[in-house]
């Protein structure tokens, strides 16, 4: 079926550009700026492309233009086995990669009705929350560097790297992790690796209250944040949205307390929410999910003695497995919100259909919406509050 | 008659190569200052490599922009684009000159040095908007365009600071406006002129395009704003005249407000230098600690608070003056 | 369930959460996405995702939405046939849907008619390329994929789960 494309390039382009700034150019008004935010940007965390409409430094239309990063992530999910399939899910989002492992694991095991060890789901909760910690680190930093604090990345990452040496151990990765597998993880959490995280949890407890008072109550850093992009709950309800940016709205959500799974119903946190609608309710979100992050793993390393049962199931699914014939959808709580898997299985070697369902890509979505009339600068802090990973946009 | 001009003329060919050494030799050290403090401040060592504990790496910096590709963008206005850098680095030789480094260091002793000082720091701000006007570049144009808004707004404030310590010295000759303050720090203007000292600093800030005021080259959102098309030299001129700039404006802020050569015991340069030196320093820790404030935060920070402080400071300075 | 207990449906399942994820799955024809979209937005539900599935009875497009309070996931299903791939949007209601529509137009081809934007979203944007769709021999019956449940109630003429529970009994 031909596409008949709706939309014409215009024959004499006397517009400059490529289809998509073109196509954006012709709903423009008068003595207006078109500028392209992207995809080369220092604060577009990614390849990512916004044309704006620009009225001296207001802005009047954006439109996000996707696919720099676009991998084709569903395809090769009908292509590889079942097995094959996991290290796609790291690459998926590198901020926090074990969230998408879950997902997809999750998916699989609900589908074909298997039953993960005990100690198993604790070496899961326990790496996926170090997962989330090093990712609100990441975001943080990466945040005040588009505000333009220069330091504040570089005390986030020298937390990181005690967090990427734990998480070494079990994973063997740094950052794209694919430790995950269908019953189980794949390497259990040695002796060494459960002490480092007891030592680290008491540091970094003590380096929070260190950058509350450095940044978060920061005057300067306060007015870049406050009452900027406001995204009133009927946006949240419109688009979709989900994790910190519907929870900075007053919408109290977690994939972790509403639809609990695996042992989260075990530990005891709390799900931070705010009532400001704004970028500055986001980030207190954040900052707060990191210190609940730090109770629930302090629960999870008490626990995983207790567990029983090993790192994987008894008779765990080789790589030639086949998942029975039909479907089955998972969600997951990370750091950026709802990852969802809707696995579809045929009976076959590879999957039948296997659709991402990404939570950056619904919360970009709107964008176009929250950033009209605000300034350039604006745009940039709402963008940093999303708190987007543009491979998991795009997959 | 004759011999009597010939040195002066001399005096002053020698002042200028000097500056001209020092303002080289200041570009490699506040470099190589800025980022070992800033490596510092953010947990890591800074320079290491090239050179004892990096000394020598300003020095290879600058080699590397001599050596690299001098790239006119496409359709950018040749002469205009070139012109910028020229223009932004060559003036602030000549503000070097009425300064008084010493007891008998100074470049020319001038009657309207304070003035000689603000009329040619404006050379920047035309110079920015020309280099972000011809690069045919949009985001050079908004950075431009902030620029020449924020260079025009915070001289005001700064002129109004200025105004308030030649109404105590009632002169703007700046080697007596030290010679007129004492040897001890309750003795120096910051102590008569407190709230002038903030205003003055804060639009030194300002004027200079430093942190927390840092929009028109604000990297992360403007790519590098005004200077984005420039490569190798051109980028090395602007880099260098804005740390020329900065030690400009630290060095007036000490002979205004913190007693210029004077110091306890002894005066001379040193004391000079240690304190423009600490000015500078405070430049570079605040640069490196605080966010960056929106342009209009910027512009409001400055019509609602500086301006207002800095014209009561002067009815309060004419007030105790005419008592 | 309440929500559509007086809409005009294909078909209601009520689905296993632990197994499958999705607490109903309801089949509509496809002149009543639009309004049945409305009335989940208008119970307080949000748009999780819109995705096609390529089968052998034709184009399937899902519709999922969850709730933020009363934990309900729906999944509004729309068969639709191979020849005339084609289905109004939902982004006059949930402006989310935009997005979603727009990949599922550039990995399957269907068409979302008032869709505001029908541009390619992720593949390049004159690509006429729908990498999902599934050679005409390599799809499956919808029936042995699915996983929709106990059938609560039925239109007359929907066999399309009929199928998997005959073979089921055979």
């Amino acid at each position: 079926m031909s596409s008949e494309t709706v939309f014409q390039t215009r024959a004499e382009d006397s517009i400059g550009g490529d289809f998509y700034a073109q196509h954006f150019q012709e709903g423009c008004e008068e003595n207006t700026l078109v500028l392209n935010m992207g995809p080369q940007h220092p604060s577009t965390h990614g390849v990512l492309r916004v044309i704006l409409e620009v009225d001296g430094e207001y802005i009047l239309r954006a439109e996000p233009v996707l696919g720099y990063l676009h991998r084709m992530h569903e395809k090769m999910g009908e292509v590889k086995s079942w097995y094959q399939f996991i290290p796609n899910m790291g690459r998926v989002d590198y901020g926090h990669p074990l969230a998408w492992n879950w997902a997809y694991v999750g998916a699989v095991e609900k589908l074909a009705g298997i039953e993960v060890p005990e100690r198993a789901e604790f070496i899961r909760v326990i790496t996926c929350e170090l997962n989330r910690l090093a990712s609100h680190l990441l975001w943080w930093g990466a945040y005040l560097l588009d505000l333009g604090a220069f330091t504040p990345i570089l005390y986030a990452f020298d937390d990181r790297e005690a967090i990427l040496d734990i998480l070494q151990r079990p994973t063997g990765s740094r950052l794209t992790y694919s430790s995950f597998r269908i019953g189980g993880v794949q390497t259990d959490l040695d002796e060494k690796t459960v002490q480092m995280i007891r030592d680290f949890i008491p540091i970094f407890r003590e380096r929070l209250p260190m950058y509350k008072a450095l940044v978060t109550d920061n005057i300067i850093l306060r007015k870049r944040v406050e009452g900027i992009g406001e995204m009133s709950p009927d946006v949240i309800d419109r688009y979709g949205c989900s994790g910190p940016v519907a929870r900075g709205s007053g919408i109290e959500y977690d994939v972790r307390r509403n639809e609990p799974y695996s042992i989260y119903d075990r530990f005891d946190f709390e799900v931070p929410t705010e009532d400001t609608c704004c970028a500055a309710g986001r980030y207190l979100v954040r900052m707060e999910e990191m210190a609940q992050t730090l109770r629930i793993l302090e629960q999870a390393v008490d626990g995983l003695d207790k567990a029983e049962g090993g790192c994987i199931m008894e008779k765990a699914p080789k790589p030639n497995w086949k998942a029975p014939a039909g479907e089955a959808w998972f969600a997951v709580e990370s750091g950026r919100g709802k990852v969802g898997v809707h696995v579809v299985s045929d009976g076959s070697k590879t999957p039948y259909r296997i659709k991402l369902r990404s939570p950056s890509y619904s919360n970009l979505s709107s964008f176009a919406e929250v950033a009209e009339g605000v300034l350039i600068a604006d745009a940039v802090s709402i963008l940093g509050s999303l708190d987007l990973i543009i491979p998991e946009v795009d997959r | 008659m004759t011999t009597f001009i010939n040195i002066q003329l001399l005096y002053l060919i020698i002042a200028l190569v000097a500056i001209m050494a020092w303002v080289g030799l200041n570009a490699l050290v506040l470099v190589y200052c800025e980022r070992k403090f800033a490596g510092h401040i953010q947990r890591r060592p800074g320079p290491f490599e090239v050179g004892p504990h990096g000394a020598l790496q300003p020095l290879i910096d600058g080699l590397k922009l001599m050596g690299k590709q001098l790239l006119t963008p496409d359709g950018a206005d040749k002469v205009l684009f070139w012109l910028a850098p020229i223009l932004s680095f060559v003036p602030v030789l000549l503000l070097f000159v009425p300064i008084p480094y010493g007891p008998v260091l100074t470049g020319m002793e001038m009657n309207l040095g304070i003035l000689l000082i603000l009329a040619f720091a404006g050379f920047n701000s035309l110079a920015l908007l020309l280099a972000g006007w011809a690069s045919n570049n949009k985001w050079g144009l908004l950075g431009a365009a902030r620029a020449v808004a924020q260079a025009v707004a915070y001289e005001i404030p700064m002129l109004l600071a200025v105004l308030g310590v030649a109404f105590i010295t009632g002169t703007l000759n700046l080697t007596e406006i030290t010679t007129m303050q004492g040897a001890w720090p309750w003795q120096w203007n910051i102590v008569l002129q407190p709230l002038g000292f903030i205003v003055f600093l804060v639009s030194a800030f300002g004027e200079t395009n430093r942190a927390p005021f840092d929009l028109p080259e604000g990297e992360s959102e403007l790519t590098a704003g005004f200077h984005t098309e420039y490569s190798s030299m051109g980028f090395g001129l602007f880099f260098m005249a804005e740390y020329a700039y900065m030690v400009v404006v630290c060095s007036v802020c000490t002979v205004l407000y913190l007693g210029g050569f004077k110091g306890p015991f002894i005066d001379g340069w040193w004391w000079f230098l240690a304190k423009t030196y600490a000015l500078l320093f405070l430049m570079i820790w605040v640069r490196w600690t605080y966010p960056r404030v929106r342009f209009d935060q910027l512009l409001n920070i400055n019509w609602k608070w500086l301006l207002p402080l800095a014209t009561f400071n002067l009815l309060a300075t004419a007030f105790f003056i005419k008592l | 369930m309440t929500v559509f207990e007086h809409f005009r449906t294909l078909c209601i399942a009520k689905g296993n959460r632990a197994s499958s994820g999705v607490d109903w799955n309801v089949f509509l024809e496809r002149d009543y996405i639009v309004d049945a979209a409305e009335l989940l937005k208008y119970s307080g539900f949000h748009l999780e995702s819109v995705h096609a599935i390529d089968g052998a009875e034709g184009m399937l497009i899902n519709y999922l939405f969850d709730h933020f309070t009363q934990g309900e996931r729906i999944c509004l299903r729309v068969l639709l046939n191979h020849e005339d791939v084609t289905v109004d949007s939902i982004a006059g209601i949930f402006q989310g849907a935009e997005w979603h529509e727009r990949e599922t137009y550039d990995f399957h081809g269907v068409m979302f008619t008032n869709n505001p934007n029908m541009v390619n979203l992720l593949l390049p944007a004159e690509s006429e390329v729908h990498p999902l769709v599934k050679a005409p021999k390599k799809r499956v019956a919808l029936a042995e994929l699915l996983s929709c449940g106990e059938i609560e109630s039925q239109a007359e003429g929907f066999d399309l789960l009929n199928q998997k529970t005959e073979e089921a009994a055979q």
